[in-house]
């Protein structure tokens, strides 16, 4: 319907102001130029341009291709120094379009030089104090040499030996002959190093001794010279290991001989191949037991474990394990480990979930451990793709938690006692969860760690949240929820996510915790759950054991849900803004119905709000001239201009006739009219979520897209039509957008207490879980931990 | 300086310390982080401090100066050991020797994070002083301590790490 706007005007009906009244500028403005950042502005000018490898839509492309290294490896432990000796043939497939005439290989371990570059590089803390057990570790580091002994490097096919070259954590193998496309080079290495303790010099991998009983545990990772990845984006990626930013690899294929003490139990990636062998009948049998168990049944049972610590081995055992399909190989070992395991189907295929510990891990990992690795498998296969490994395991060592294909190491345990508290048992759950879901991200969506931690620890982060909620209701996540990254989300020394994981600052809430909350306000708020699973799915299932880039990941989440999403990439991932949107104003405004006697009213009443000034106040009891003579008084003296006149009357009742039924109906309406002004303080675009509180109690939630913002990302003005009047608004009332500051998001206005002050208010009120809790205590006498 | 009388802390020179503490070896996937909320009162003069930190860390941390295991849940005289830990890592001085005494206002621990509530004794009138948060150092070569001060209207994030510890600000009145 046409309105005929000249006369259906609407006037505002009063000012109501919250911080100041901002007028509405529309542009900011600067020499008469629009200067605003273009939060909007797509990003590809910032993503690499798509082509036969990667496509514009985020996809693997037609010309797609990653190398294959295939390892065929015998490892022997000692077990009485503490040192590992390996053999290993390395089969390389070029797939790339490009002739190689040298390979590098990672030498991890070399971190563990007294000069490696890590120590070097690492700076000083200045402090003056520290523990004896800090300086027992910085004493043991200078000293000890946990650096890789290279014993012989060979080209298989002749047993000559390579000439190579060790550059600190790299090592480059010169090719006798340069190595075409499609073609394969097979090569020998020997080495051996000694293992560091884990306890001292703390890593991904080392030994744990107990003086108690004498024993060690063992868990071995990147213990092996192995490939470096050579993709169509970086080359040879052969930045250096420096202890932060992890690893990239290639897929291939393992079989490992694993040689311990005979008396250890072995827990690999992969799949054993000689139970016959290193298993006892019993243990064979269990194992059978558990492909139909509903819970985990023990392989080796804690009596059994206890015996153990007291045997002496007989010679030595290999143990057999082939592994497909994986980019990394880690195993543990051990005569201390209990062994627990239950079969559980993922889709149609079976997976022997499985943990391994010692005594001193009960009883919560028998309880906990193997049920938490079922539980991720479930959920992470339902947000991505089936898990496609035949075992999952989860080791209890010295490590505090790390992932690795098909086995990971975590570290909590309760107290000697047997008791622990319900942060170790949330601990323990949340670190099983976040390292078997690395299995997703990146052992098999296999990402670049040492350029883009985001891409493995954010992602895999995010899904750990969507796991823990799903473990019980109101699991104690530490990350995920937008209310939990506000802290750091105003702060002033940030870097963005899309930053390389050696300079990152605040490494931990830029890597997890910001792109975490960032997919789950995605989910949540921006694309809604179903379009986000359908996209980030999709992902998963485009770049499963395939090599994605950071574009591969923005270009998919677009390309599936449909949505423009670059605004969302540029403002979480690309810059360091964050979201503070503040009510800036509230203005009520009503139809001007033109009937003198409604709109002369109004007036009127506008006019009896209007302050009487002090001078008029006090002058009011002064005699005035006029009424000593009357006769001065005329028409004007008693002229209101807000009286309804005749011709009033006549105009209207013109005006009414002159209007369509339709019009007529509009101008009767009792439509309310607000102008919302809300400003973008905090930089970061969102969508505007206001609860709407009317005065006849009720209350309704409006949400406004973050594309409002594409023509004004500074200030913008939202008209809103109403059928009855506002009493009060929330901006982000149930806290989606990790909005930093709440103290601006109120109409009317509220005064910001800071949280000091709020705890400081309520501290004396009862506190109902600290009765609850002193009424157990006295209950059990003040004794016992949590079971 | 912080000064701890505990049998397990050693004091020595920064010649010994040269590049070995901050080492990068730590496991990856804990991170160590903390944020306090700081804001001036003008009216009474002092710091009024929430302290969010990560219940594990400080329970940890409760740990090992008591020398004991130490179940925060369980713990009788939290309030007490809370804040003698606190009182030896976190300081605001003015330059001029002023304040810096710590009043325990309480704390709210649960599973997922404590805070921890106290006020810092400091000055009516504006001034110059610097802020120090060294919790969790003795634990953790990685810990990162956000501080937010305010003070008036302004508001300023500083990042306390092992490296970079002792932060100069100014207090002022609202505009």
């Amino acid at each position: 319907m046409l309105l005929q706007l000249q006369l259906l005007r609407l006037h505002l009906f009063g000012w109501v102001l919250v911080f100041s009244l901002t007028p509405l500028v529309l542009h900011a403005q600067s020499g008469g130029k629009f200067d605003q950042a273009d939060k909007f502005r797509q990003l590809e000018e910032l993503l690499p341009t798509p082509n036969g490898f990667r496509t514009g839509s985020g996809a693997p492309g037609p010309q797609y291709w990653q190398q294959q290294v295939n390892y065929d490896i015998d490892v022997r432990l000692d077990d009485e120094n503490q040192k590992l000796f390996g053999k290993e043939v390395i089969t390389y497939r070029n797939n790339s379009r490009d002739t190689l005439r040298y390979l590098w290989l990672q030498l991890d371990a070399n971190i563990r030089r007294p000069n490696s570059e890590a120590q070097l590089a690492a700076t000083s803390s200045g402090i003056d104090r520290m523990s004896f057990k800090q300086l027992q570790g910085m004493m043991v580091r200078r000293v000890f040499d946990g650096g890789i002994d290279i014993t012989r490097c060979v080209d298989a096919s002749t047993n000559q030996p390579l000439e190579y070259t060790i550059v600190k954590t790299m090592m480059r193998v010169d090719l006798p002959n340069p190595l075409p496309p499609g073609g394969t080079f097979e090569f020998g290495v020997d080495w051996n190093y000694r293992i560091n303790n884990a306890r001292l010099i703390r890593g991904r991998s080392g030994f744990e001794y107990f003086p108690e009983d004498g024993n060690y545990i063992y868990e071995m990772a990147q213990w092996f010279p192995r490939l470096c990845a050579y993709t169509d984006v970086t080359g040879w990626q052969h930045k250096q290991f420096l202890g932060r930013g992890e690893f990239t690899l290639e897929m291939g294929d393992y079989v490992v001989r694993i040689t311990v003490p005979s008396d250890h139990v072995v827990a690999s990636t992969g799949v054993l191949m000689n139970p016959d062998q290193v298993l006892t009948v019993q243990q064979r049998q269990r194992l059978e037991q558990a492909k139909n168990a509903k819970e985990p049944v023990f392989i080796v049972t804690p009596g059994e474990a206890l015996a153990n610590e007291t045997s002496t081995p007989n010679g030595e055992r290999t143990w057999v394990f082939k592994a497909d399909q994986v980019r990394d190989f880690a195993f543990a070992s051990s005569r201390k480990f209990i062994w627990d395991a239950v079969q559980h189907n993922v889709g149609q295929k079976p997976v022997m979930a499985m943990s391994f510990y010692p005594k001193e891990g009960e009883p919560l990992w028998s309880r906990y451990s193997t049920h938490a690795i079922v539980h991720t498998l479930n959920v992470y296969s339902r947000y991505t793709f089936d898990y496609p490994y035949p075992v999952a395991i989860s080791v209890n060592g010295p490590v505090g938690g790390m992932e690795y294909p098909m086995i990971c190491f975590n570290g909590p345990r309760p107290e000697k006692d047997g008791t622990y508290s319900a942060r170790t048992k949330y601990g323990l759950i949340s670190v099983i969860i976040h390292e078997v879901g690395h299995n997703y991200f990146p052992m098999i969506v296999n990402t670049d760690e040492r350029q883009w931690t985001w891409m493995d620890e954010g992602l895999n982060t995010f899904l750990q949240f969507l796991s823990e909620q799903e473990w019980e209701e109101g699991y104690p996540s530490r990350r995920g929820e937008p209310a939990d990254i506000v802290g750091f989300m105003g702060s002033t020394n940030q870097v963005p996510i899309m930053t390389n994981s050696e300079s990152l600052l605040q490494f931990g809430a830029n890597a997890y915790a910001k792109p975490a909350t960032a997919l789950n306000i995605l989910r949540e708020t921006i694309l809604g759950r179903e379009l986000f699973d359908f996209a980030f799915k999709e992902y998963a299932r485009r770049w499963k054991f395939k090599r994605p880039m950071p574009a591969d990941f923005f270009r998919t989440m677009e390309d599936a849900s449909g949505v423009d999403l670059d605004w969302f990439w540029r403002g979480w991932f690309y810059s360091t803004d964050h979201v503070d949107l503040a009510i800036a104003g509230v203005r009520r405004l009503n139809i001007d119905t033109a009937d003198p006697n409604v709109e002369k009213t109004l007036r009127r009443t506008e006019r009896g709000r209007q302050p009487e000034t002090l001078s008029s106040d006090r002058n009011k009891p002064l005699a005035k001239y006029v009424d000593a003579f009357p006769g001065l008084k005329d028409f004007y003296n008693e002229y209101d201009p807000l009286d309804v006149t005749a011709k009033d009357r006549e105009v209207y009742e013109k005006f009414v006739e002159s209007l369509s039924n339709e019009e007529r109906a509009l101008l009767q309406s009792k439509q309310h009219f607000y102008l919302i002004d809300i400003k973008n303080v905090g930089g970061l675009v969102m969508p505007i979520i206001l609860q709407l509180f009317y005065e006849d109690g009720s209350s309704e939630v409006l949400t406004y897209p973050a594309e409002i913002w594409n023509k004004n990302n500074e200030l913008i003005t939202k008209l809103i039509i109403l059928e009855k009047p506002i009493a009060s608004i929330i901006l982000d009332p149930r806290l989606e957008t990790a909005d930093v500051d709440l103290g601006n998001n109120f109409y009317p206005p509220k005064i910001e207490k800071s949280r000091f002050q709020l705890f400081k208010d309520s501290r004396d009120k009862p506190n109902p879980m600290r009765e609850q809790r002193a009424a157990d205590s006295e209950a059990s006498g003040g004794e016992g931990g949590e079971q | 300086m912080i000064s701890l009388s505990r049998t397990d802390w050693l004091g020595i020179t920064l010649i010994c310390v040269l590049s070995f503490l901050s080492s990068p070896l730590a496991a990856s996937h804990p991170y160590h982080v903390s944020f306090a909320e700081v804001e001036w009162n003008p009216k009474t003069g002092n710091f009024e401090v929430g302290l969010c930190v990560w219940p594990a860390d400080l329970e940890k941390a409760i740990s090992k100066m008591e020398n004991r295991s130490v179940d925060l849940d369980k713990e009788a005289e939290l309030s007490a050991i809370c804040k003698a830990y606190v009182a030896n890592r976190f300081r605001i001085v003015s330059d001029k020797g002023r304040g810096g005494e710590l009043r325990w206002v309480g704390e709210q621990v649960d599973l997922k994070q404590a805070w921890l509530y106290f006020e810092i004794t400091g000055d009516q009138n504006p001034g110059n002083w610097k802020i120090d948060n060294r919790v969790f150092f003795e634990l953790n070569s990685d810990q990162l301590n956000q501080i937010q001060v305010k003070t008036g209207s302004s508001r300023t994030t500083f990042a306390s790490t092992i490296e970079t510890k002792r932060f100069p600000f100014e207090t002022k009145l609202s505009e």
